[in-house]
């Protein structure tokens, strides 16, 4: 009987906790404003997603907020990142929404100030990485006959650094097949152009770009098909296919490698690749400054938790970008904020030197 | 296909489509308006009101929007001198000396005329395109891209007024100021010196805004006139119907600037930037017989305005078919896009059809309905070109400094906007030409990535034989001798200001000051130099244009001084000492007034960075009028605090631009 009179005691002190915990969430943002830091200029994939996800975060934290996206475009993304890590107001006021950089932060790139590991992530998105590849470099569609077809296998990038340029170059190099990289293609409006007409075989992108702006151009009346699934690396170093690509019979990078040389990709080149995808296991991400009251993040993750979700959302998402959100939580960002710091220093001199080489 | 136009014509009309399209077009007209602001800033405020609308009512709202900033922004250019958008810089050459011969009405009518015109002829031609466009775009590789902005390059000549060798340089200076930043192949940064604001290629609102607003408002604000250097009751032939007529009269030239427009809008990476330039050089070369560009020749309005507007039809075709975004204006329309769930390409052609018509017919109306409502409103506006010179300086000044700050809300951006003020100052006064600073600013930076991917992907120079490229070239020949036809007529009758009303108007590069123009040559020198120098520590590829440019700036600097050494040697001998031809040289340019009126922007510059954008303003606006305007300070107080308010209700509630924070509170531990 005590320990039914106890648990129930307990239970209502509980019940009255609750409401009150989020009535405090509540009062925190109600009627006030959070900015929405986006580090590049409007209309890109990084602006458009945010712009999906705005109306509806401000709907599902507590406290409904008005949330605004600024866009404070400049020196790549650093400009906005810098801002963040070093000049964001801590007060819940600004959130940083942008691409996780962790790269430019683990190589030392020019004009870094900003350091992840001294913010609060919230949560972020997972992209599914590809590329579109011209059918002529290939022999009759053949997947690993790449390099071998009557065009030249040219590489579209965008910059050395670039964890998309990494990645193409790791995989082309896991497989052992013989490119020509040429960085510097920056935004569709050079890509496009140059893929259709031939200069470039194949171009990297991720998913959600590919269905809702280039697949028409590329694919449908150009000549390309999806190259490979850029599969994540579990802990235990098995990589997983994407559902959505492996669907459309896109193999995964290792599959094409199984085929070609008989055996599981192995070496260097490789075990890099499997850090990239733990660097680049969250694509688009959410950030609060050092020092942000809990009362303001847990508000904010609240309502990034709940978006995966909201119907409404879904359907937006959906509508904008042709296929589902992978959202990744609180729990999955913290251990890809973490990831950083056990990275070795022979892995961070391997990728600067990879990255010079990319730059000749 | 004939069902998808009346499909989308009549949801163009249908509730609430067309009221969202009367809205937009308000909106545009009155965006395009204020410099500074124009089409890409209405785009960006509009976006997140589109996001719960339907299709056509969020592309009415939008398109509605855009395509009329272009008609409207005539009105700072021919006015104040002062390009309105970047689509309308070429328009002030002979549009701002027209309102100062009391004209403006007659250059507005011409402007809007033309630019309705425009407007339809790229939207009919995007219509008729988007069929066919496919061949056009492939045939267009990089190395095209090269060579198009090479023929944009070699423009430089025709927009250089009587100096070609200055303009060249200036060329030379705005293609090193492209180089700035770490828009190379492999993302080093070039002159960055530490500084995160280094890590960009300058804005070219805040390069345009300061060339060529602050020496205009020097004048108005030193000379104590009015825009009009004549009174309302003299001035002559300036009617709106004159501005009608004389549009007619030139349909061969409205054409050929609509259908430059169109295509400079198809290609991408030229866009709004360099259209007004391209027609404006287009009219210049093709023009046989006598003329007047450079000093009030309506053919001068006439081919930037009927490009500028045609060139939003154009840039829809490659964004709509292939979701290929021309320039950044389209980068928004295609995040509209993607987010009303409609996918460029295919789908826009065949099941979403009748959306890409009522598009067209978006732009169709828009570009007619506007025309007509700033004709109605014209004869107000034009009365501006008499109100005091003082009483514009602070509102203009207002737009200026909000004007450079939208682009990326950076202190850096109002520092550039200063220093190009000045520079632009003493090019105005000493005969330096400043076009061809914007073209090769907006060019080189694409010419050289350009160049390199070219390189890269087909060999050191193993992409000249292609046919495209071939042909472009052979137009680069041509174009390049129909300029030095052009210049040995114009040498013939020496352009200069002393030629029409007694040297009252702004003609570009006319001015003759040796002194100062050595001053300025002395300081390209020692960039050039500098420049040069420092680029041989970069990486081999990123450092081959910046010295190639240095080498061949220094080469012409050096022409060029020794030419205005022999003029200022011939000044002295009317002087005692270099040291008094020197004091004259500074008062005939009204040096003394112009360093004083720089100085007073870059204390309200300092303001910004110390109290805030819109304290900093309001601060300037009363002491200006107290001190320069020679007003009441009840006056002044009323004046300050209406643009306050503005900036308060436009630019913070209505527009959420982020503003400065003011250090003066991190002083006292208030702010951020």
């Amino acid at each position: 009987m005590m320990k039914l009179v106890k648990s129930l005691a307990l239970a209502a002190v509980a019940v009255s906790l609750l409401p009150t915990a989020t009535a405090g969430a509540a009062e925190f943002y109600a009627g006030k404003k959070i900015t929405c830091v986006v580090p590049y200029a409007p209309g890109g994939g990084t602006d458009s997603f945010f712009r999906v996800v705005v109306p509806h975060l401000a709907r599902l934290i507590p406290g409904k907020p008005d949330v605004i996206i600024n866009n404070m475009s400049g020196a790549g993304g650093l400009k906005a990142n810098n801002y963040a890590s070093n000049e964001m107001p801590n007060n819940g006021s600004e959130m940083l929404c942008a691409p996780w950089l962790s790269i430019a932060q683990l190589t030392k790139r020019k004009g870094v100030r900003f350091d992840y590991s001294k913010m609060r992530v919230v949560g972020g998105e997972s992209a599914i990485n590809t590329a579109v590849i011209n059918k002529k470099v290939l022999v009759g569609g053949d997947r690993t006959t790449i390099g071998k077809g009557s065009q030249p296998l040219v590489v579209a990038g965008l910059s050395p650094s670039s964890t998309l340029d990494l990645r193409q170059r790791l995989g082309l190099d896991v497989l052992g097949v013989k490119y020509k990289y040429v960085p510097g293609y920056r935004g569709s409006a050079k890509q496009i152009p140059a893929f259709m007409s031939g200069e470039v075989s194949l171009l990297g992108l991720n998913y959600g770009t590919y269905v809702s702006v280039m697949k028409s151009s590329l694919v449908d009346q150009g000549p390309g098909m999806l190259w490979v699934d850029y599969p994540k690396i579990g802990a235990d170093g098995s990589a997983s296919a994407n559902a959505v690509l492996s669907k459309q019979g896109v193999p995964t990078l290792d599959e094409v490698h199984k085929k070609m040389h008989g055996k599981p990709p192995s070496g260097p080149h490789w075990e890099a690749y499997k850090v990239l995808t733990h660097l680049s296991s969250m694509g688009l991400s959410v950030w609060l400054p050092a020092g942000t009251p809990d009362t303001a993040f847990n508000a904010i993750k609240a309502g990034w938790e709940a978006l995966p979700n909201d119907p409404a959302f879904k359907a937006a998402h959906e509508k904008a970008f042709g296929k589902s959100v992978n959202f990744v939580n609180y729990k999955g960002a913290l251990a890809a904020q973490n990831a950083v710091a056990t990275v070795g220093p022979e892995m961070v001199k391997f990728f600067q030197e990879y990255i010079a080489q990319g730059e000749k | 296909m004939f069902d998808a136009v009346l499909i989308g014509l009549s949801q163009v009309f249908s509730w609430p489509a067309i009221g969202y399209l009367g809205f937009g077009i308000f909106l545009g007209v009155w965006l395009g308006a204020l410099p500074g602001i124009g089409g890409v800033t209405g785009l960006i405020l509009l976006l997140p009101f589109t996001y719960t609308m339907e299709p056509v009512s969020a592309f009415a709202l939008m398109l509605g929007m855009f395509a009329v900033t272009t008609t409207s922004d005539t009105i700072a250019s021919v006015m104040l001198g002062i390009p309105g958008t970047v689509a309308s810089q070429a328009t002030i050459l002979d549009g701002y000396p027209l309102a100062q011969m009391g004209q403006a009405n007659r250059a507005l009518g011409a402007a809007y005329t033309c630019s309705a015109i425009g407007g339809v002829i790229g939207a009919v031609v995007l219509m008729f395109s988007l069929p066919v466009i496919k061949p056009i775009l492939t045939l267009f590789s990089t190395p095209e891209f090269f060579m198009l902005s090479l023929l944009g390059i070699c423009m430089v000549g025709s927009l250089s007024g009587s100096s070609v060798t200055k303009g060249l340089v200036i060329g030379a200076f705005g293609m090193m100021l492209g180089t700035i930043g770490e828009e190379t192949f492999n993302g080093e940064a070039r002159y960055y010196f530490g500084i995160e604001y280094m890590l960009n290629t300058p804005p070219l609102v805040a390069v345009v805004l300061g060339l060529f607003a602050i020496p205009e408002l020097l004048e108005l604000a030193t000379k104590n006139t009015s825009i009009s250097r004549v009174p309302s009751d003299q001035s002559r032939g300036g009617g709106m119907l004159q501005g009608i007529k004389d549009t007619f009269a030139n349909w061969w030239l409205v054409i050929k600037g609509s259908v430059l427009g169109v295509y400079i809008g198809m290609l991408p990476g030229l866009g709004a930037s360099i259209v007004d330039w391209a027609a404006y050089g287009m009219a210049v070369q093709t023009t046989k017989g006598e003329n007047k560009f450079g000093r009030g020749d309506i053919r001068g309005v006439i081919a930037p305005e009927s490009a500028n507007n045609a060139q939003r039809g154009g840039a829809l075709i490659p964004t709509l078919t292939f979701g290929i975004p021309g320039d950044f204006a389209m980068s928004i329309l295609l995040g509209a896009m993607l987010i009303q769930g409609l996918r460029p390409g295919v789908e826009m052609l065949t099941t979403k059809l009748d959306i890409t018509f009522a598009m067209i017919w978006t732009l169709i109306i828009a570009n007619i309905a506007s025309a007509i409502l700033l004709m109605m409103l014209g004869r107000q506006v034009a009365k501006a070109i008499f109100v005091d010179g003082h009483l514009l300086v602070p509102v203009v000044i207002l737009f200026v400094f909000m004007g450079s700050w939208l682009g990326n809300q950076s202190m850096g951006d109002l520092i550039l906007m200063w220093i190009m003020g000045a520079v632009g100052l003493f090019m105005k006064r000493s005969g330096w030409p400043r076009p061809p600073l914007i073209i090769a600013l907006v060019l080189g930076p694409n010419m050289e990535n350009a160049l390199v991917l070219s390189n890269r992907v087909y060999g050191t120079l193993g992409w000249i034989d292609r046919t495209p490229s071939l042909i472009i070239g052979v137009i680069i020949v041509l174009t390049i001798g129909v300029t030095a036809l052009g210049l040995l007529r114009t040498r013939r009758t020496p352009l200069t200001a002393n030629n029409s009303l007694d040297g009252k108007l702004s003609i570009e590069g006319a001015e003759r000051n040796p002194l100062i123009a050595i001053a300025l040559a002395l300081f390209f020198l020692a960039a050039f130099v500098t420049a040069g120098v420092l680029a041989i520590d970069f990486h081999p590829t990123n450092r081959q244009y910046p010295i190639a440019t240095s080498v061949v700036a220094v080469a012409l600097l050096i022409i060029i001084l020794v030419k205005e050494m022999m003029a200022a040697r011939a000044e002295r001998r009317a002087f005692a000492s270099y040291a008094e031809a020197w004091r004259a040289a500074l008062d005939k340019a009204g040096m003394r007034l112009g360093l004083r009126f720089v100085l007073w922007i870059a204390v309200a510059v300092f303001g910004a960075w110390l109290i805030g954008q819109k304290l900093a303003i309001a601060g300037f606006i009363l002491a200006y009028l107290c001190i320069w305007g020679k007003r009441s300070l009840r006056f002044a107080l009323i004046y300050a605090a209406v643009g306050y308010l503005f900036i308060e209700l436009f630019y913070d509630r209505t527009m959420h631009i982020p503003f400065q924070h003011p250090y003066i509170l991190k002083l006292i531990g208030g702010g951020a």
